[in-house]
Order: C-alpha cells, then structure tokens, then sequence
C-alpha cells in the first residue's frame, strides 16, 4: 500500500458523500492500526482478491448511516436498511478504486455487522485507517491489503 | 413501457425507482440478483432493465446475457461501481445499451434513461 493507493482511497471517499450528500466529507491523518478493531455502530466489509488480497472496510454510526439516507431521499431507517446502506457504501467506494489497481482487483459482494463483534479479519492483519467526519459525525474506513 | 431494477441493494433499488418515477413507467419490478431477475423478466417482459453487476448467485453480465437471449430488443442500463474501463467495454460487447457508473444522482440517471430512449 503506497501513498499514491491511500490517496486513491481518499479521493474516492471525498468524490462518494459529495455526489451522494452533496457534504462533502473531511479526512483526517491515516494511521495504522495493529491490534483489536475500531468498529463503530455499522460496518461494511468487502473481501479483495485477484494481485491484492484483503479487505475494504468502512464503520460508521447510526446517526451518521441515518443522515446520510436522509440526504439521499431513503424514508426507510430500519437496522435492514442500515446494514444494506453500509454494505453498499464500501461496495461502491471499494469497486471505484478499480480506476486504479486494474480489473485484476476482484471485489466480493459485502459482508455487513452491526456492532462490535462479527469482524470477518483477523485481528492480527495490519490495516490503514482513514478516519473522516461528514457533518458533526466520525467515521473511518479501513484498508488490510497484501501486495 | 415497464422497469425492471436489478441490484443487490434495497438502498440502489429504492433510489433507482424514485428517480425513475419521472418517466411515468406503468409497471416497475425489481429484483435482487440476476437469477431472480431472468425469472421475473420471463414473465414481466419489460422494455428497459437496470442492472447492476457484482450479485450473488448470477451477476450482471451474465443476466444481460441471458436477458438478451429471451429478448433481443430490451434496453439495458448496466449501473456498477466497478469503474475500470475494460468492465464498461465488457458491459456493452455483452449486449448492454449503455453504462452508468455508481455513485449516480437522480440527474445522471435521468440522463442516461433518456440516452437509451433516445436509441
């Protein structure tokens, strides 16, 4: 993972909740994370395979999934809806970046939880976290990626 | 004239109808992954279909495929995130009348209906 790769990330980031929200979001220093996982209230996971192998993973919280389907016209805010919202949000973000690392970068359909628990990564992968607020919320998106 | 919305996510298919609304469709289904889609298509028989390509069970490309097998005459709006240009390429040699890539905005997609329309 260059620094080149992380700023295609943040670039896709930024480029999502501007189109999608019209807000654009702000994003702060990435840093690495070795042990347990950040994960907030939602999180979408998507599994790369292909030249790179790994995951993608954005975490959010409630209110900020809540806003953001609010700013896009969705009436619905039940937990069905929020886990279809997240996993969506890191399907999408995550297929954009194939721009960048080619067709060869193969992207799963994601795998969504609500809390805690359930993180299909090893805790033992180091990951880039790129932690970012939109509107008054904070959120980060995580990526383990094996050249 | 009838939809047919085909994608994973509650969130894309709910959009996609909203937006859709504008063109006054007089049917619009929709279905979450492309083996279901060839199913409710066989006895939907619309005009225009939404697809989007990374699905469980069968993905978008394929259901164009088989879509156009049943149907050669239906417009297909390929909508995927994947935004390498070898799967836009791909999405119209498999037969599909146009590609739009996500995120999309209610203009976008407005545009490029009216772009197969146009056709």
């Amino acid at each position: 993972m260059t620094d080149k790769d992380l700023k295609v990330f943040i670039d896709i980031i930024c480029h999502y909740f501007e189109k999608t929200t019209r807000h654009a979001p702000e994003l702060k220093e990435p840093v690495i994370e070795l042990n347990q996982f950040r994960l907030l209230d939602y999180t979408g996971f998507i599994k790369i395979s292909g030249n790179n192998q790994g995951w993608v993973y954005i975490s959010m919280p409630k209110g900020m999934l809540l806003d953001v389907l609010n700013c896009m016209g969705e009436s619905l805010s039940d937990r069905s809806i929020l886990l279809d919202s997240v996993g969506e949000i890191v399907s999408i973000i995550t297929s954009n970046a194939r721009e960048h690392f080619g067709a060869q970068f193969q992207i799963s359909v994601p795998v969504t939880s609500a809390g805690k628990e359930n993180a299909p990564i090893s805790h033992e992968m180091p990951r880039f976290l790129l932690p970012f607020s939109w509107r008054e919320h904070q959120a980060y998106v995580g990526i383990a990626l094996l050249a | 004239m009838k939809l047919l919305i085909v994608d994973d996510s509650t969130l894309i298919r709910r959009a996609i109808e909203r937006f859709a609304n504008k063109f006054q469709f007089d049917e619009i289904r929709s279905a979450n992954n492309g083996a279901n889609a060839l199913k409710e298509f066989k006895s939907f028989l619309p005009e225009v279909v939404t697809m989007d390509i990374t699905m469980p069970e069968m993905d978008g490309l394929t259901c164009v495929e088989a879509i156009l097998r049943e149907k050669p005459d239906v417009q297909i709006l390929v909508i995927s995130a994947l935004a390498d240009k070898s799967t836009a390429v791909e999405a119209i040699k498999r037969g599909a009348s146009g590609f739009l890539l996500k995120p999309f905005t209610e203009e976008t997609l407005i545009t490029s209906l009216e772009e197969l329309f146009e056709e």
